[in-house]
């Protein structure tokens, strides 16, 4: 592995060695270094040569010459002290040392001159070694990177193979809630796993994908691979390692099924930001209400998801019933209402009985009156407010939306999931599926660490309204538009507070869309007992009580399998039927029980469970999702639980997609569809989590809840109006905590305390609110007093500001009202405050005003 | 998805295009010895509508000097069309132009001028002669579009408009107000008067894109044709889309 990494920066320097300018550069220098070596055999070199040796020669004979005059010299210096220890005379010797002695001094200069000019040419000639060397000693330098690696690479070829092993006190537990120790050798093959430059390696010396966050979070030491990847940990063969040979339950999980490797500790987390189609999968389950039926973990408190049938006889036509029980999506293609596949005897029955079980309501007999105004009516829809969650056919948006949403949603991206379970896909029947296969798409932008908020996609998020007409009865509609909550205290439909005059009209309008289409002999049909009772026997059967409340199945069992091990299940315990064109896998399995669970019947066994009508992606995503499940546990210390701030902003997210927030608010910078319908920009529901616009930052949380609770018009001019929820105290406090959270607030409340500003302080805030100066009552209410001109003109009372807005906000938004909400009506001041108050300065001024807004309007 | 990925790509592409266009080489101003002249005039096809009254809600004392008549289309006498904007939009050279500054009044809670031409650079003075709260509100995309508040004690107010483009702009307090900035790198751009007429002085010779654009009636092009020292006569009718 270090091997292919060293060859990879061999690679490298090898190439920099080939590009132009080094080449050039090299080039250059072996050209120098040739001509020097030139240089060395030419005849400059040879003269120099000649010269020295010429020089030396010269040296030589003046040194020996020089050498023979010493030994003279001492010739003559010994005769003079022999003369003085014989006791002679001195006189004759020591006159022959005087004349030797000046040769000899003559000499020395000549001499040294000599050696001199001997050591000149020396130097000459050292000079055409250094050129040499110095072009040598640059080469080196640029090729010696090259011949290190070189010499690595042989080097660590000459290495024999390890096995590289982590032991890791596992994830899980055993039955005695002991931890299973694990041995993964994954490295020993998965060598660059951890290791920057491998990002394009081939397999399997790749990186791991998004490795910052994985291994930040989940050290190797701590976790291994196993643990997340499954597969056989201390196998050394790749087959066995991947525990895709034969009997081995746990299999390395492939492609998009890693993600439901999360899912054991990060069971309480609905959204994992880099487990997409997983979080998508388990919002699919969460809509869908699978677990109407099937026993699944983390779904044990959720409500019901079809509407209550217990009083449906003063709702529906029979004859939409009938029509709607056979093919629900004939009347509504989005529902998520599955098709039973039942023959018209039995979907008679089930009519029978749920029309002859129903609760009468005898006040809405006549409570409609009719003679409303359907004109009225539809101004009023396509006003007020539906279509932020209803369509209906022939009221299209006016114009495109002032905020675009922002594309790739949470939804989005994960549909667009590109298919990389290549294992899987292959063994898939080939019949149906050619067409789904894709191009491997160019990669999501799946690495987003803050985890997406609900997709608003669903602008059909309630049922589409065009035939409305065909499926109910108008005293019905009446009641229900008047107060949904009155007949199914549940219900998501909120109140929009309309009058009886207004709810009238509204349900004249609806019931001009569509009509009824009786089917013959119906009626009696669904009188007969025998028809009821089979209708009974037929709703026990299916567990239509699983997503609906009706009478006599109040306290009825879930009917289908127990899931909660299912992503475990071994082939042997599923089901293939006579479904020899599926693969034995899991997989396969899953895919085709999904797709259509009618392939697995035969005979002498039924299939219960009805056809959702899913697309191949829906399926696989949902595949995903029921990989996760398994009972597999975990020691306590992996379970990772969510912050304070993350489970407010988690079931913030839940409360916001159930009451469809997104619908006409922009959160988290997506949603707000409804303003395609308005043409007046300034007359949308306000964005509340976008850009800088943080509503938790905005308003005071003890305002917000009561809003919440009971929304008072802050715009009255608006004809868009927020509706009443009828949110539970939990739920209003959720989602103030959500805001909260959001706009990095303290939560759940914090006080907005207030220091007895100067009274100099209030005397200029108000100065500067004044007519004569900033004139913020020219468009602002202030309690009962009004703005001139027309309403639509308006902006918020400012006396509901002390406890509507947070102060800090107030002095941000007065700064750049168009930072927080860029195309606000509301101008900017600043910078450009009056110098005539407050000395001119901009801060002081700011917080004057505020102060003043906080007290502003008394009580 | 895949389509919507298409649909971003082709996005992307056209915004690099868009781009590339937005960078074409700037007008280049010097002197015109021998130009030519474009008039013309600018008609209403079929009935001239008539100006509505706009009722004053608001600081009647001030705005209501004058009775408001609607902008949105005034035609006058033989048909012409006040207030249409004709430039040249393909010219690289040609005069010079002198001006840096332009002023815009709010008098009466009406913009005068009601189509404002300045050049790409110039600084606007703002004018409020009303003495009453006003605000400028500018949809602009090239440049930066701002909502300032201008109150009572701010006589002037100076805005900066580097980038050519056609910006509306409102005041929020007062809805009824309504008009136009448009920015332009070169000087062949004229505003027709209450007869709908207008004049391209010292145009180098030479073939061009006529481009007239009206706050109604939207755009639409010419070919034109400019010769030395003549004058070059053109006639247009708008009708309602």
């Amino acid at each position: 592995m270090e091997y292919q990494q060293v060859s990879q920066e061999l690679a490298r320097e090898k190439t920099k060695l080939q590009r132009p300018d080094v080449q050039a550069a090299i080039a250059k220098l072996r050209e120098d270094l040739k001509a020097a070596q030139a240089r060395m055999a030419g005849p400059d070199y040879k003269k120099a040569k000649q010269v020295l040796a010429q020089r030396e020669a010269e040296y030589d004979d003046a040194s020996t010459k020089a050498q023979f005059i010493k030994s003279e010299l001492d010739e003559a210096l010994y005769w003079v002290d022999h003369a003085i220890y014989e006791k002679k005379d001195t006189k004759g010797p020591r006159g022959k040392v005087a004349p030797i002695e000046k040769q000899l001094h003559d000499m020395t200069p000549k001499v040294d001159a000599l050696n001199a000019r001997v050591e000149g040419a020396q130097a000459e000639l050292k000079r055409f070694q250094a050129d040499v060397d110095a072009i040598e000693a640059k080469l080196e330098g640029l090729t010696s990177p090259v011949t290190t690696l070189e010499r690595r690479l042989a080097l660590i070829k000459g290495r024999s193979p390890e096995v590289k092993q982590v032991v890791v006190e596992g994830v899980a537990i055993n039955e005695f809630k002991e931890p299973i120790l694990t041995v993964d050798r994954c490295t020993t093959c998965h060598l660059g796993i951890d290791r920057a430059g491998f990002e394009e390696a081939k397999q399997p010396f790749r990186i791991h994908p998004h490795r910052e966050v994985l291994f930040g979070n989940h050290s190797l030491t701590r976790f291994g691979c196993t643990s997340c990847h499954q597969g056989q940990g201390p196998a050394l063969e790749v087959d066995a390692a991947h525990g895709e040979g034969h009997h081995f339950e746990r299999p390395l999980l492939r492609g998009d099924f890693v993600q439901a490797g999360c899912r054991k500790c990060h069971a309480e987390e609905k959204e994992l930001p880099l487990a997409p189609v997983y979080s998508q999968g388990r919002q699919m389950v969460e809509e869908l209400g699978c677990f109407g039926c099937h026993n699944l973990p983390g779904f044990e408190k959720v409500q019901k998801v079809g509407p209550d049938l217990t009083r449906i006889a003063n709702k529906v036509d029979p004859s939409w019933l009938f029509r709607w029980v056979k093919d629900p999506k004939g009347y509504l293609p989005k529902t998520k209402m599955p098709s039973f596949g039942l023959s018209d005897e039995d979907v008679s029955s089930i009519a029978a009985y749920l029309l002859s079980t129903s609760q009468p309501v005898s006040e809405l007999q006549g409570a409609f009156k009719g003679g409303a105004s359907s004109e009225r009516g539809r101004e009023i829809v396509s006003k007020v407010g539906c279509l932020g969650c209803h369509r209906i056919a022939g009221m299209e948006a006016k114009a495109s939306p002032s905020v675009t949403p922002i594309v790739p949603s949470a939804a989005s991206s994960a549909e667009a999931t590109p298919e990389t379970e290549q294992a899987a896909e292959k063994q898939k029947p080939t019949r149906a599926e050619k067409q789904e296969e894709q191009p491997p798409a160019a990669k999501p932008a799946r690495a987003r660490m803050a985890a997406p908020p609900p997709s608003p996609e669903n602008q059909d998020f309630a049922p589409d309204l065009s035939r409305i007409a065909s499926k109910v009865n108008a005293d019905w509609l009446f009641a229900w538009v008047r107060n949904p909550k009155h007949f199914r205290p549940t219900t998501r439909m909120p109140s929009l507070r309309l009058s009886d005059d207004e709810a009238r009209a509204v349900t004249a309008f609806l019931m001009t869309l569509g009509s009824k289409r009786p089917i013959p002999r119906l009626e009696q049909e669904i009188k007969k007992p025998e028809r009821i009772a089979a209708g009974e026997r037929l709703i026990r059967k299916r567990g239509c009580f699983g997503c609906h409340d009706i009478k006599g199945f109040e306290t009825s069992e879930k009917i289908a399998p127990d899931l909660s091990n299912f992503g475990q299940k071994r082939l042997l315990e599923l089901f293939f039927g006579e479904a020899v064109q599926v693969q034995q896998t899991w997989e396969d399995y899953t895919f085709w029980k999904l797709k259509n669970p009618q392939v697995y019947a035969t005979e002498r066994v039924e299939q219960l469970m009805p056809n959702s009508g899913f697309t191949d992606e829906q399926v696989k995503t949902l595949r995903v999702f029921l990989k996760s499940l398994n009972t597999q546990r975990v020691q306590p210390q992996f379970q990772r639980s969510l912050s304070p701030e993350e489970l407010a902003i988690q079931n913030g997210r839940t409360l916001v997609k159930r009451y469809n927030c997104n619908g006409c608010h922009v959160i988290e910078g997506q949603g707000g569809a409804i303003a395609a319908f308005y043409t007046d920009k300034a007359r949308i529901p306000p964005p509340l989590e976008m850009g800088t616009m943080h509503e938790g930052e905005k308003v005071q949380a003890t305002w917000l809840y009561q809003f919440l609770g009971r929304p008072t018009p802050l715009r009255p001019w608006f004809d868009v109006r927020m509706p009443t929820f009828g949110l539970s105290i939990d739920e209003a406090t959720t989602l103030t905590d959500y805001f909260a959270a959001l706009g990095k607030q303290r939560f759940p409340y914090e006080y907005v305390l207030l220091d007895e500003p100067a009274p100099e302080l209030l005397r200029a805030g108000r100065l500067l609110m004044s007519k004569d100066y900033f004139d913020c009552f020219s468009c602002h209410q202030q309690g009962d007093k009004k703005p001139e001109g027309p309403p639509d003109s308006w902006a918020p009372d400012l006396n509901l500001a002390k406890r509507r807005l947070r102060p800090i906000w107030i002095a941000k938004w007065l700064k750049d009202p168009q930072k927080i909400q860029p195309g606000t009506k509301m101008p900017s001041y600043y910078p450009g405050g009056p110098e005539d108050i407050l000395g001119g300065k901009e801060d002081r001024q700011i917080q004057a005003i505020t102060e003043y807004l906080m007290r502003l309007g008394g009580g | 998805m895949n389509t919507i990925r298409k649909t971003l790509t082709v996005a992307a592409a056209a915004g690099l295009i868009l781009g590339v266009v937005a960078q074409a080489p700037a007008y280049e101003g010097g002197e015109v010895k021998d130009g030519g002249m474009i008039t013309g005039s600018i008609k209403f096809a079929g009935a001239p509508p008539a100006r509505k009254e706009i009722s004053v809600t608001k600081d009647k004392e001030v705005c209501s000097k004058d009775k408001h008549l609607s902008w949105d289309l005034i035609v006058g006498p033989n048909k012409g069309i006040e207030n249409a904007v004709v430039s040249l939009t393909d010219v690289k050279k040609g005069k010079k132009w002198a001006i840096t500054k332009a002023t815009l009044d709010q008098n009466g809670c009406v913009y005068k001028p009601h189509v404002l031409v300045v050049p790409a650079g110039a600084t606007v003075d703002i004018l409020n002669s009303d003495g009453i709260l006003h605000n400028i509100h500018t949809y602009s995309t090239a440049n930066p579009a701002f909502n300032k508040a201008q109150p009572k004690f701010k006589k002037v107010l100076t805005a900066d408009f580097k980038k050519p483009e056609t910006i509306k702009v409102t005041c929020d307090a007062h809805g009824w107000m309504l008009g136009w900035i448009v920015v332009s790198d070169h000087p062949y751009v004229a505003v027709t008067d209450e007869k709908g007429e207008f004049t391209l002085k010292d145009v180098p010779p030479g073939h061009y894109k006529l481009e007239i654009w009206h706050e109604t009636l939207g755009k639409s092009t010419k070919e034109v044709t400019v010769k030395s020292k003549e004058e070059t006569k053109v006639q247009i009718e708008l009708a309602k889309k």
